[in-house]
């Protein structure tokens, strides 16, 4: 992050903190609200939250890397997720995951490309178990997929 | 539509009934147009064809005479787009935007059926919802109300009786009678456990205290593969309110929580919308009806974590904090969130109070079997037909809810497994097909009911990589605190992963089972100790699929990867290249073109003839796209 | 408070209500392993689940960790060394084996559990002494009060970390984590002018003791604590051997006075 970005980040952090009356309790919901902005948790958001809450640094990150929402990395300009549900797995979401990451140039771990253009992420369940598999584009569910849809799918994107 | 009304508070039972029965008479007589725009609906088009619909009413200027509603889920998802008609009954399944003229002109204004658009199934036509077998077994009491009242919109359910459970509790029942009401139904907590919900609102409503108590409804929903609980919160968020507000009256609370998902952003909409306006009628909030009682519901957003269904990590989570279960040994009841006494259960069970106090507790009683009472939504998936969202009575067994209900198996493959439970759950086989669906029947054949998630597996799964699917949900969702959880789960895994890669040696299942029962025996909560129900009831049911993949190092049901390889058939292959085309590694070779043994002389002299395809088993990354698309089945896995 | 009585091992005992089981045991001198136990913090994490020992309830009889097991009316007897125990605890031990394969301590409390290695596959992670027992978080979050050192992420990724797997900068060097580190795990090491708390602190400069001239605290530390005891805080001075030679000095003084 550039030093205006810092600003910026700490400026909105502080607004979501007051929205919420800087309460200890809401410490999930405010860092909810600035992954919403950011798509990730930015370094010095997490320490103004820190800061204004009265909470240690060490306890906000707990927090931060506990819950399956948040993430300490910025993510690519298309987020791609692929649900990992019961359902899904059965009727071929490893499938999809192999051909995303193929496709993509995903190393084993890798969730974001290079170019910063795509991040893949698998999530437990998205909850329209009946159109398995499915993975969102941008929150946009694609159901009853097979591989051999994901180069459409990707297509769309540019 | 919102209709144009401003909502002031309601100050007795007979404000609320008059205003019902205004409610009533201005419904009367208009035509409805209910749109599905549950989640599944939804990905599959079904905002388009709302407003679509919502212009044809607008062209033909009928918007006085025909409401048109989007509502929540009507279950069967695997139709959707679903669209019903009210009062003239008739339901269109797979509805698309273009149908909407038609729909309006011939259906609502003229009240005929639009044959094409109907639903077919065994040579018989359906015109209405009741007719359509996937309903035909349900009872519905829990979602009784999907698709008849708009989610958005308060009236609607005050129209259909709505807060008239609430108004005769908190008018003519003191606090224990309801209770005791709430005990003699049998209700049992539809989050998991199956806990008597009386017993639980009695021990919390016994315990003295002047510092508060709390009521918590937990809409997390953490088990991948079901969707009940957002679906009634998409549906008919308000009865999920009265029944909450219900139970804080009969344990002595005023004040609430509501535990939702984030990633459910439309039921946590809803939500909120529907508690803004029952505030706005003064049935939450500050002198509830004219009572005098008070009862405030928040919302607090879930981080997304599978041991929130632990009660104890829940309460943690309200408090901001991580969802890390602490020792259990005095209840939630006596010292729940931030210490005080607390009643917590899910959704459904909520859903289910204001119709156990409308129509009685002898009559829910009267519904299920034995040891459970009422009904249980299922979200119905997996290699089934129908699949979707359904509500059974207790005690009917799984081959009517498969092959009745579900419609039998889609597909090709005969039926392998049922699961149930969740990730904690376990795989039922064949021949249990006809046992009976309630808490203690599930927990006798090593699984459990859960929360309803219901997956049908066909003969194409294989139940040792469903175990490591579950095993890597849990060692990921454990939250790491205990030993047995967090590294005997890392260890059960590690040999499942071993046993489906074929490097598993002959003593690792004695291993798996000496692990499964440590955690099972010492974790600190009951993630830990439901967590190797996956692999023992798949061990109990399908050992021989375990022992192939150790001994013979091959995967039944051509599943596990490194245990199976594709090749072509060259006699069946017709050379038409889509394997090739698809080929993700550029590992099939061949020429596109005439198959050999059907070119004619002509065909060879102008070079049209092909040549089988074969795949390099060097290169190929098992990825099954050639078996997809291969049009005469020539690509082979064994 | 009213009192519990129930028997361990057959032998009557005797404790509060509500006090926890492995308290109860310790305190009249059974035996049981339980590293991540620290008599200094008040409430056990209940996360290694080597105290298992085996509860009979009224209507209960089952497997429990006794560092968190509040003891009450309810509870008949206790048996701490049942052949379902003793083989529970060897094999969460040789979970924790697998995970801490090159700790000597546990190593150690593995031999005196009769457990020689461990027959899973190593899961090392980073910092494999440790065996997440949370202690040094606890003390440092909540008995401190410094909040330098946490858990970061969950199931077997977690781990305790500074933030940013940075050099901490919220430590003040006090060495309490390692001093309640179970396994080892957390070190303090300490150069003529410097102190480390391996892995998580950057070095720390020393404060020379204005009698001995060795260093005695970290300037952090003094800082810290000068704030946490306001005006009282001439006490710090001096490192403890000085101060405990001054305090008998002084004493030997008023003695000879008296004489």
């Amino acid at each position: 992050m550039t030093v205006a970005e810092t600003e910026n980040a700490i400026k909105h952090t502080d607004g979501v903190i007051e929205s919420y009356g800087a309460k200890r309790c809401d410490l999930i919901h405010i860092l909810q609200d600035v992954q919403e902005e950011y798509d990730y948790l930015p370094r010095p958001a997490l320490e103004r939250v820190s800061e204004k809450l009265n909470v240690s640094l060490p306890e906000v990150l707990r927090v931060a890397t506990f819950y399956a929402a948040f993430s300490l990395e910025p993510r690519g300009e298309h987020l791609i997720t692929v649900c990992t549900g019961t359902a899904c797995h059965v009727k071929g979401a490893p499938r999809l995951i192999d051909a995303l990451q193929r496709d993509l140039g995903l190393e084993e771990g890798q969730e974001t490309t290079d170019d910063m253009k795509f991040t893949l992420r698998e999530v437990r369940c998205v909850g329209c178990c009946s159109l398995a598999p499915v993975l969102t584009v941008d929150g946009r569910i694609h159901g009853n997929l097979a591989p051999e849809d994901i180069s459409d799918i990707l297509e769309d994107c540019f | 539509m919102p209709l144009c009304m401003t909502r002031e508070k309601i100050g007795s039972p007979e404000a609320l009934n008059s205003l019902a029965g205004r409610l009533k008479e201005r419904a009367g007589g208009r035509k409805m147009v209910s749109v599905c725009l549950g989640t599944g609906c939804r990905a599959e088009g079904s905002g388009e064809v709302y407003e679509a619909i919502r212009e044809a009413v607008g062209e033909l200027g009928l918007e006085d005479e025909v409401i048109v509603m989007g509502s929540g889920c009507h279950g069967l998802c695997a139709l959707g787009p679903l669209v019903i008609l009210t009062p003239d009954d008739i339901f269109y399944p797979k509805v698309s935007p273009e149908d909407a003229t038609e729909i309006i002109e011939k259906s609502v204004i003229g009240s005929q059926p639009v044959d094409r658009l109907l639903y077919k199934t065994g040579g018989k036509t359906c015109r209405c919802q009741s007719e359509v077998p996937f309903y035909g077994r349900q009872e519905r009491i829990v979602l009784g109300l999907n698709g008849i009242v708009d989610p958005h919109m308060i009236e609607d359910y005050i129209r259909e009786g709505g807060y008239q459970s609430l108004a005769e509790v908190l008018y003519k029942y003191p606090p224990e009678d309801v209770v005791s009401e709430i005990s003699a139904s049998g209700l049992r907590g539809r989050g998991g456990g199956g806990f008597p919900t009386g017993r639980k609102w009695e021990s919390c409503r016994a315990v003295e205290t002047e510092d508060g108590k709390f009521v918590i409804c937990n809409a997390d929903e953490g088990d991948p593969g079901a969707f009940m609980d957002r679906s009634i919160m998409e549906a008919n968020p308000h009865t999920v309110i009265e029944g909450m507000v219900i139970g804080a009256y009969a344990v002595g609370a005023e004040e609430g929580y509501i535990y939702i998902r984030k990633e459910y952003p439309l039921a946590l909409n809803t939500l909120q919308c529907a508690l803004e306006q029952a505030r706005d009628y003064g049935l939450l909030g500050h002198d509830i009806l004219g009572s005098g009682r008070d009862f405030e519901i928040n919302v607090a957003r879930g981080g997304g974590a599978f041991v929130c269904g632990e009660s104890t990590a829940l309460t943690a989570s309200i408090e901001g904090r991580v969802g890390e279960p602490g020792a259990k040994h005095i209840h939630t009841t006596e010292s729940g969130l931030w210490g005080r006494p607390t009643v917590l259960n899910n959704v459904e069970t909520w859903a289910n109070v204001p119709e156990i106090i409308k129509r009685g507790s002898r009559w829910f009683a009267s519904i299920g079997s034995e040891g459970s009472k009422g009904t249980k939504v299922f979200s119905l998936v997996g290699a089934i037909k129908n699949t979707g969202l359904i509500e059974v009575p207790m005690g009917i067994t799984l081959r009517e809810i498969i092959e009745d209900i579900g419609g039998g198996m889609a597909g090709n493959h005969g039926f392998k497994a049922v699961q149930t439970g969740g990730p904690s759950g376990g795989c039922i086989p064949a021949d249990h097909l006809d046992m009976k669906v309630d808490f203690d029947s599930l927990i006798e054949v090593g699984s459990m009911m859960g929360s309803g998630g219901m997956i049908v597996m066909d003969e194409s799964s294989c139940m040792v990589d469903v175990a490591r699917y579950f095993l890597d949900f849990l060692r990921t969702e454990s939250c790491g605190k205990c030993t047995p959880c967090r590294d005997g789960t890392e260890q059960m895994f590690m040999i499942l992963d071993r046993i489906c890669r074929g490097k598993a040696g002959e003593d690792e299942l004695g291993k798996l089972e000496e692990i499964a029962e440590l955690v099972r025996e010492t974790s600190l909560c009951k993630l830990g100790s439901s967590a190797p129900n996956p692999v023992l009831s798949t061990l109990r049911f399908f050992r021989d699929e375990y022992e192939a993949h150790i001994r013979d190092k091959k995967c039944p049901a051509g599943v596990c990867s490194a245990l199976i390889e594709f090749s072509i058939d060259q006699e069946k292959c017709v050379c038409c290249g889509r394997c090739a085309n698809e080929c993700p590694v550029d590992c099939i070779a061949g020429t596109a073109g005439k198959p050999p043994a059907k070119a004619s002389e002509e065909d060879h002299q102008e070079g049209k003839v092909g040549e089988p395809f074969l795949i390099d088993v060097q290169e190929c990354v098992k990825c099954g796209s050639c078996f997809d698309v291969c049009p005469t089945d020539a690509v082979e896995k064994k | 408070m009213s009192e519990i009585h129930f028997n361990i091992n057959g032998k009557e005992v005797t404790c509060r209500r509500d006090e926890m089981l492995l308290d109860v045991a310790l305190r009249h001198g059974i035996d049981i392993p339980a590293p991540c136990h620290h008599f200094a913090l008040p409430e056990d994490y209940g996360a290694c689940r080597l105290c298992l020992v085996e509860i009979e309830e009224e209507r209960w009889t089952g497997v429990d960790a006794a560092c968190t097991y509040p003891v009450r009316e309810k509870c008949i007897a206790v048996r701490t060394d049942t052949e379902e125990v003793r083989r529970y605890r060897q094999l969460n031990l040789q979970l924790l084996l697998a995970r801490c394969p090159e700790s000597e301590s546990v190593r150690d409390l593995a031999r005196s559990m009769d457990v020689e290695a461990s027959r899973f596959p190593g899961i090392q992670r980073q910092n494999s002494d440790c065996i997440l027992c949370g202690l040094c978080v606890n003390v440092c979050e909540n008995l401190i009060g410094a909040g330098a050192i946490g858990f970061v992420g969950r199931g077997a990724e977690r781990r305790v970390a500074a933030p940013f797997d940075e050099p901490a900068s919220q430590c003040i060097g006090c060495g309490a984590c390692a001093e309640v580190c179970p396994t080892n795990a957390i070190k303090t090491i300490e150069t003529e002018d410097e102190r480390t708390i391996k892995p998580f602190s950057p070095p720390l400069k020393l404060v020379k003791c204005p009698e001995c001239g060795k260093g005695c605290m970290t300037e952090k530390q003094l800082e810290f604590m000068k704030t946490q005891l306001g005006n009282k805080s001439d006490v710090l001075a001096g490192c403890p051997a000085c101060k405990v030679r001054r305090r008998a000095q002084e004493f030997a003084a008023v003695l000879r006075g008296k004489e």
